[in-house]
């Protein structure tokens, strides 16, 4: 399976018209006998960045583990690239492109930086490669190569998981919270970063709270309330949205 | 001077094998995250298998070693990974020292009922290439341990190369740190964890064949314990590193070859003459003390909850009086020999019962129960009995009692103390290396200690005759060499031991424990001292350990030192604790009375029913009564190990509805005692009163619930209420609490991540 959705990982080029490359369709899923996502459907296209909005609690993280296939579908569909990759599992999916920072720092503390890096090689890119592409990046990580990545600050965690997610040449990116705990500059770096992989042809899903700074590097943006996706469209639009859904207002019809 | 190199290249022959046998261990921690306590028991069993294909089956040697090593002792590791390792993510620390413990009990059971079933025999496995040697500065240097110093060469490069520079090994280590974020990474953990465990097992496998002939005859558990020799140098790599556990392999070796250099092999000094075999446990020890100290993180939050029902005081002595009423009438109903192992039982429970304070409410490990039972032993010992040998009292005195308590207590807060600052994994290593210890120097200890204070000359007499008696007591005019009322006494003492952990557990003290066990981090930014919360915790657990310890030997009459102080009887001792709940008293209790009755009892009614039927001796007394003797307990251990709460809890859940019909209840009970009265007359047998009873356990609290409907409608209707509602339209009960945990998926039922200790 993870073959031949190998075989399909799309070139990078931005399309005008856009083709949806991830998709959820009415998915309904959650833990155990817990429902948490009741029947969403998002749409994630080529090379666009996708804000995920919502209040804690919303189901954010939930989509995004049923994306990499952490969390199982209840009933529903998931689709990657046009053809359904349901109940595919997690390791499969990053191997055919979808890759994936959890919330919290997306590292192995016990592992040098080196050795976190080198877990982003099963695409083929030599560790070398991987290396240069990440200490050009981020030239903070360079000295502490062989520093046990756990005993670094947070944001340099932040910036080895960005790397390594990076380092495997994804198609689909997904990202949640990246910008826990940071500092405001560390955070429009990242950002910034986000923005190019997308003008590459990677597609994101960005998922965040602080709705403002990600709206402005967002194509599109859905708001995610109890579990279901309330409202999607261009962010300008969904500014006012936003604050009633974080101030538990209206939304809920 | 050549004296010394020819010791130097002994040593590093002994060293290699240690080194084998450690980084197996490094190889599934640093993968696993589980300590395979089970690792000296594989690598025992592959020492017999491979008896058996090239002594008993005389397959040639190559062949021989490339089954056992390549693909027995592999599959075992295997085995192990996918039926019960992998279960134990995400479990307590306690429950992953357990369920190791149990596998080590099961395989060594299991290669007692294959190998060793009747009785002695001897298996002498040979060297390779049998004694040929090479002259090394005047000392022979065999074949064989060229070969093992090679292998070990080998195998520490080979180690480092996979672990630290290649892919798979690096995704191995990925596996502990973060199992999910290693999918998403497009590793496959599964498969990782199974090539540790398959190299892990294949190394311990490889130790075992190497060290089998240092023995002579085989011996299953001795041969288990010269593994155990290993895991200083494991523990001094942080149980992580392969370079410093090569290292600390190599220095334990030497030590124990210099020693036998400096000691002309033990007979200069023979009061020392065990020091020999105590070397490693004091590395083990020495290593732990210098062992850095892990960090305090307060960023686990264990997602569970482990639910220890605290009785009230009230209902905790309404208990204890059923459980004296109950036991007085059992014993009267039963024979002396039944008496007797109800008695052992009893013994058994009071020493458990300091597991329950130190396990089940402070989180802590010790796996050298008996130990404190010996030094007890000894103290009492002193007082009662006296250097003479002659008795000079007929009855165990108080003070006899106390004092031994009391050196326990010194002698538990003098291990624990080096030990408080690390983690409860190690804590637990360090009083298995004490009970080693002290089992070594002292109680295999022939010499009497003699000295003199202040000019007062004193004698302390320890097991020098191999064995030490004690007097039970004769208390309030009773003689309790009477079978029947010691048991009664020791009932009587459990209870009231058991009143008082439960006064302990709900005090502010108390509180403080549980508090320390599920966050130390919490509890240090709070402005506990959790140093000394646990000093004194263990010092308490310690004194309670000697006085069931002495109740144990004082039951026993006599007990030998070659028996029971080894180390397999406390890892016994704690798994079976942990099985019958480790929280509660109760959970002592059963874990003492099914310890006794498994060993003892079981075995007996098979034996009783092969010698009735003749034509199916072979399947009831080998197949079934052996296996269970034999492997029984530790299967327990296994499958009910990962319930954190233990069968105590299960069967207080059974009762809980009882509570709700107490006419019903009462009933209940006066007919059991009618029932009771009749029995003992003789008007009904002792068997059908036994299986009445037993049956209506079962059948009565279902019974009452068919009978009163409307008393149990809310348990009926959980489930289908509107969550927001209960506390309002009625009053929050357990099985809401239940029900939540279970939406929320809250392991607390059948799993536990109860400690945030880690
Ligand atoms: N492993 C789990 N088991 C049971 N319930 C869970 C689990 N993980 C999340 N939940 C529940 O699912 C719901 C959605 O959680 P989720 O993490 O998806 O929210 P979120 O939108 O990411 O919130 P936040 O913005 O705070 O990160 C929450 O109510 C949460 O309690
Ligand atoms: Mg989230």
């Amino acid at each position: 399976m993870s073959e031949s959705l190998a075989e399909s990982q799309p070139e990078p080029i931005r399309e005008p018209i856009r083709e949806p490359i991830l998709e959820l369709v009415d998915v309904v899923a959650g833990y155990g006998p817990i429902i948490v996502l009741q029947s969403v459907s998002l749409t994630l296209h080529r090379g666009e960045v996708l804000a995920l909005l919502g209040p804690n609690g919303g189901g954010k993280s939930t989509a995004m583990q049923v994306c990499c296939g952490l969390v199982p579908i209840i009933s529903g569909q998931l689709r990657f690239a046009g053809r359904s990759i349901t109940g595919a599992a997690p390791d499969a999916l990053a191997r055919a492109g979808v890759c994936a920072v959890p919330e919290g720092r997306g590292i192995f503390p016990n592992l040098t930086v080196h050795e976190n890096l080198m877990m982003a090689t099963h695409t083929g890119m030599s560790l070398a490669e991987i290396e240069h592409t990440a200490f050009a990046r981020f030239p903070a990580l360079a000295s502490r190569r062989w520093q046990l990545a756990g005993t670094m600050s947070g944001g340099q965690q932040q910036m080895l998981s960005m790397s390594r997610a990076l380092a495997t040449n994804p198609a689909v990116l997904l990202l949640d919270e990246l910008s826990m705990g940071l500092a405001p500059k560390i955070v429009s770096q990242l950002y910034e970063i986000v923005a190019n992989v997308a003008a590459e042809g990677v597609s994101v899903l960005l998922i965040e709270q602080f709705a403002r700074s990600v709206l402005r590097i967002a194509d599109r943006a859905a708001i995610m309330l109890n579990g279901r996706i309330v409202r999607t469209g261009p962010p300008d639009e969904l500014a006012d949205e936003l604050s009633a859904a974080y101030l538990g207002g209206k939304a809920n019809s | 001077m050549q004296d010394f190199l020819a010791y130097t290249v002994l040593g590093i022959c002994l060293g290699s094998v240690y080194a084998i046998a450690a980084t197996g261990l490094v190889v599934t921690y640093s993968t696993s995250g589980v300590f395979n306590v089970a690792h000296g028991a594989v690598a025992t069993i592959s020492a017999l298998v491979y008896w058996q294909l090239r002594q008993g089956w005389h397959l040639s040697t190559p062949l021989a070693i490339v089954l056992t090593i390549c693909v027995f002792a592999p599959a075992v590791g295997i085995f192990l990974e996918l039926v019960v390792m992998r279960g134990l993510r995400d479990t307590s620390e306690v429950t992953r020292l357990v369920i190791p413990i149990a596998v080590l009990l099961a395989i060594n059971g299991l290669a007692t009922w294959v190998w060793f079933r009747d009785g002695s025999r001897a298996i002498v496995p040979k060297k390779f290439f049998g004694e040929q040697h090479l002259q090394v500065l005047g000392q022979a240097v065999y074949y064989h341990q060229v070969i093992g110093v090679g292998l070990a060469m080998a195998t520490a490069g080979g180690l480092y190369v996979l672990l630290y520079r290649s892919r798979l090994g690096v995704t191995m280590r990925a596996t502990v740190d973060d199992r999910r974020l290693l999918m998403l990474n497009g590793g496959r953990p599964d498969r990782a964890s199974l090539g540790s465990w398959a190299i892990g097992a294949g190394l311990a496998g490889l130790a075992g064949v190497l060290l089998a002939p240092q023995q002579g005859a085989l011996q299953i558990f001795a041969l288990t314990l010269l593994v155990f020799d290993a895991y200083p140098a494991a523990v001094g790599g942080r149980l992580r590193s392969v370079p410093i556990t090569f290292v600390g392999a190599m220095v334990l070796g030497l030590t124990r070859q210099y020693f036998d250099w400096v000691s002309h092999a033990g007979q200069s000094w023979l009061a020392l003459r065990n020091l020999r075999n105590a070397i490693p446990a004091i590395l083990l020890f020495a290593a732990l003390l210098f062992l850095p100290q892990g960090r305090l993180r307060g960023a686990v939050v264990a997602r569970t909850r482990e639910r220890f029902t605290v009785p009230t005081m009230k209902q905790a002595v309404a208990w204890g009086g059923v459980l004296i009423a109950a036991m007085a009438m059992l014993q009267a109903l039963m024979k002396g020999a039944a008496v007797i192992s109800l008695a052992n039982g009893m013994a058994l429970s009071l020493m458990a019962l300091s597991l329950v304070l130190l396990t089940g409410y402070a989180g802590e490990i010790n796996l050298a129960v008996y130990t404190f039972a010996g030094v007890a032993l000894i103290v009492a010992w002193q007082l009662d009995v006296g250097p003479t040998g002659l008795a000079t009292r007929a009855s165990l005195s108080v003070t006899a009692i106390l004092a031994a308590m009391l050196v326990c207590a010194v002698v538990g807060g003098l291990i624990a103390l080096p030990a408080l600052r690390l983690r409860g994994l190690y804590l637990g290593l360090a009083t298995f290396a004490f009970g080693t210890i002290v089992y070594q120097l002292v109680i295999l200890q022939t010499k009497p200690l003699r000295g003199s204070i202040f000019g007062h000359q004193f004698t302390i007499n320890l097991f020098t005759t191999g064995s030490l008696t004690v007097p039970r007591p004769h208390w309030f005019g009773i003689d309790f060499r009477d079978q029947r009322a010691f048991l009664m006494l020791m009932t009587v003492m459990f209870v009231l031991i058991g009143l008082a952990l439960v006064g302990i557990r709900r005090s502010a003290y108390g509180r403080m424990i549980i508090a320390m066990k599920d966050s130390p981090a919490a509890c240090a930014t709070l402005g506990l001292n959790i140093m000394r919360l646990k000093l004194g915790v263990f010092m308490l657990s310690s004194a309670l350990a000697g006085l069931g310890g002495l109740m144990w030997a004082a039951q026993q009459r006599t007990l030998a030192n070659n028996n029971n102080f080894d180390g397999f009887a406390s890892l016994l001792l704690f798994m079976i604790a942990v099985v019958g709940g480790i929280g509660y008293i109760s959970g002592a209790l059963l874990a003492g009375i099914f310890l006794s009755v498994l060993s003892v009892v079981m075995p007996n009614i098979f034996i009783k029913l092969g010698s009735d039927y003749p034509s199916l001796h072979w399947f009831f007394v080998t197949g079934i009564g052996n296996f269970t003797k034999f492997v029984g307990p530790a299967l327990i251990g296994i499958r009910l190990g990962k319930n954190p709460s233990g069968i105590a809890q299960q069967v207080m859940d059974g009762f809980r509805p009882l509570k709700r019909v107490p006419l019903g209840t009462a009933a209940w009970a006066s007919s059991i005692v009618v029932l009771w009265f009749l029995s003992w007359r003789g008007a009904i047998g002792h068997w059908t009163f036994a299986l009445v009873v037993i049956g209506s356990v079962f059948i009565v609290p279902r019974v009452l619930m068919g009978m009163f409907p409307e008393r149990f409608e809310d348990v009926a209707n959980a489930g289908q209420e509107d969550p927001d509602l209960i506390g309002l339209a009625r009053p929050f009960q357990r099985h809401d609490r239940d029900r939540f945990d279970r939406e929320l998926a809250l392991p607390g039922h059948d799993r536990s991540r109860s400690d945030a200790t880690s």
